[in-house]
């Protein structure tokens, strides 16, 4: 099996993003740190196909002709391998994201479902889950710091502290 | 509007949808309530004597339920007021769960994140997933005198209200809290059935729930979040004839009464427990 990352963002401009970046620019003081943020519908999915290059045409089918990842009339979208590196930051900063998931989320399920059994792809779609990728472009000394950041401002620990998940349910992946 | 009344501020977000109906139950209930808009002057919060966060989607729900408004200067100035001075505050619905993004709920630490109201439970066997809106059974799971807001109750009464809600399921991560709540009495307004039995099924917990709680304090009681609406039940008028039980009768007398229909619902109690605890006794 091979794994493949479907990332689907808007092609307006992201108001739920627009919105967290202000809380963390105006109240959470990230002003300086924050450059970016950026925020895509993430899917992970396990293809059962005979090369890389065929898992990645399989996912790209599943995205444009399901109609349960993509409304072309609104997203765009990109596939990708899940170690397959993020795209070129803004200059001085370093580009971060965080992975946000709710193993509860039975949502994903249904989607497989509908995959395997009436859109046809039967075991060629053999996993499927779901999350939030939060990408962001931070300021700080490197890599190692950027992430520490990331994490600091994601996970939510206190009324002054995070904003982009609640460890209670959720749980999430800094790279 | 009385101005000896005590004043309480129902704070009022983008996306708040409830405070009109939330406003009109409490003074139904004896209170003086004034809708405060998030952007005023959050110094003008110390003129109140409690405060309600009423239900809605707050800043369109982005990111997660409620934790977008417990960044702003209001919610931090209401929590110095409710934490530091120990004024009453009563969160519903989306309101619960910015009580619960700000660390007011349940408050063992305040300010820390300590629970989380996360979606409602997952269920594809039952066909269960997603928004849960109806009238629903709930029992008084502490003494009365636990939570301002619970003292008008018997323990173990049990009521009919609404619930309409996607995420609104109380849990957490952190056992020690888990068992605290229990420690602490903390889960006051439980889901139950019609005979105050509580158990997981979805018929009785409809959003599964941890403890089965639909309504909790903080450890000094001063502070509730509850999911469910008392102020879509404030009035007999609001009783559905088809949920049954004594609420439900009292509805059918009152059919074609006009006077009878605007007499007190099953979700006053929880206003007017507001208002004892800013009447001096």
């Amino acid at each position: 099996m091979i794994e493949v990352e479907l990332l689907v963002r808007l092609k307006i401009p992201d108001v739920t993003a627009l919105t967290a970046a202000n809380s963390l620019r105006r109240r959470m003081g990230y002003a300086g740190t924050l450059q970016r943020l950026r925020r895509a519908d993430y899917y992970r999915l396990g293809l059962n196909a005979a090369t890389t290059e065929a898992a990645l045409a399989l996912a790209k089918t599943l995205a444009e002709d399901t109609n349960l990842f993509v409304n072309p009339n609104k997203h765009a979208y990109e596939v990708r391998l899940p170690d397959q590196a993020a795209e070129a930051s803004a200059e001085a900063a370093h580009e971060v994201e965080v992975l946000v998931t709710d193993p509860n989320d039975g949502s994903a399920q249904g989607a497989l479902s509908a995959l395997q059994g009436r859109l046809g792809f039967g075991d060629r779609v053999a996993s499927l889950t779901k999350g939030v990728l939060w990408l962001m472009d931070l300021r700080a000394p490197d890599h190692a710091a950027a992430k520490q950041l990331a994490e600091q401002i994601a996970v939510t620990r206190r009324i002054d502290q995070g904003l982009l998940m609640n460890p209670h349910f959720q749980q999430c992946v800094v790279r | 509007m009385s101005e000896d009344r005590p004043r309480v501020a129902l704070i009022q977000f983008p996306g708040s949808n409830c405070e009109w109906e939330t406003q009109r139950a409490a003074e139904a209930a004896g209170l003086s309530c004034d809708v405060f808009r998030w952007n005023r002057d959050p110094d003008l919060l110390a003129e109140y004597d409690g405060y309600i966060v009423g239900g809605g989607f707050s800043y369109q729900d982005r990111v997660r339920s409620g934790v977008i408004a417990t960044k702003e200067p209001i919610v931090r100035r209401m929590f110095d007021e409710v934490a530091g001075r120990g004024k009453p505050v009563l969160g519903i619905c989306n309101g619960a769960q910015v009580l619960v993004e700000a660390g007011l709920i349940p408050g063992i630490r305040p300010g820390t994140v300590e629970m989380a109201l996360a979606p409602n439970r997952h269920d594809p066997a039952h066909r269960i997933a997603g928004f849960c809106c109806r009238w629903v059974r709930l029992k008084v799971a502490a003494p009365p005198r636990r939570c301002v807001f619970t003292t008008e109750f018997a323990e173990g009464e049990v009521f009919p209200i609404p619930i309409a809600h996607g995420e609104g399921r109380f849990t957490t991560s952190d056992p020690d809290v888990a068992a605290q709540l229990v420690e602490n009495r903390q889960v006051v307004l439980q889901y139950c059935d019609e005979a105050g039995e509580t158990g997981d099924d979805p018929s009785v917990n409809p959003n599964g729930a941890l403890l089965n709680a639909a309504g909790i304090c903080s450890p000094d009681g001063n502070v509730m979040g509850m999911m469910p609406h008392p102020e879509r039940a404030s009035f007999l008028r609001q009783v559905p004839f088809e949920i049954g039980g004594p609420w439900s009768d009292r509805r059918l007398a009152a059919q074609g009464d006009g006077e009878a229909l605007l007499g007190e619902g099953p979700g006053r109690a929880i206003f007017r427990g507001l208002l004892n605890a800013l009447v001096p006794a």
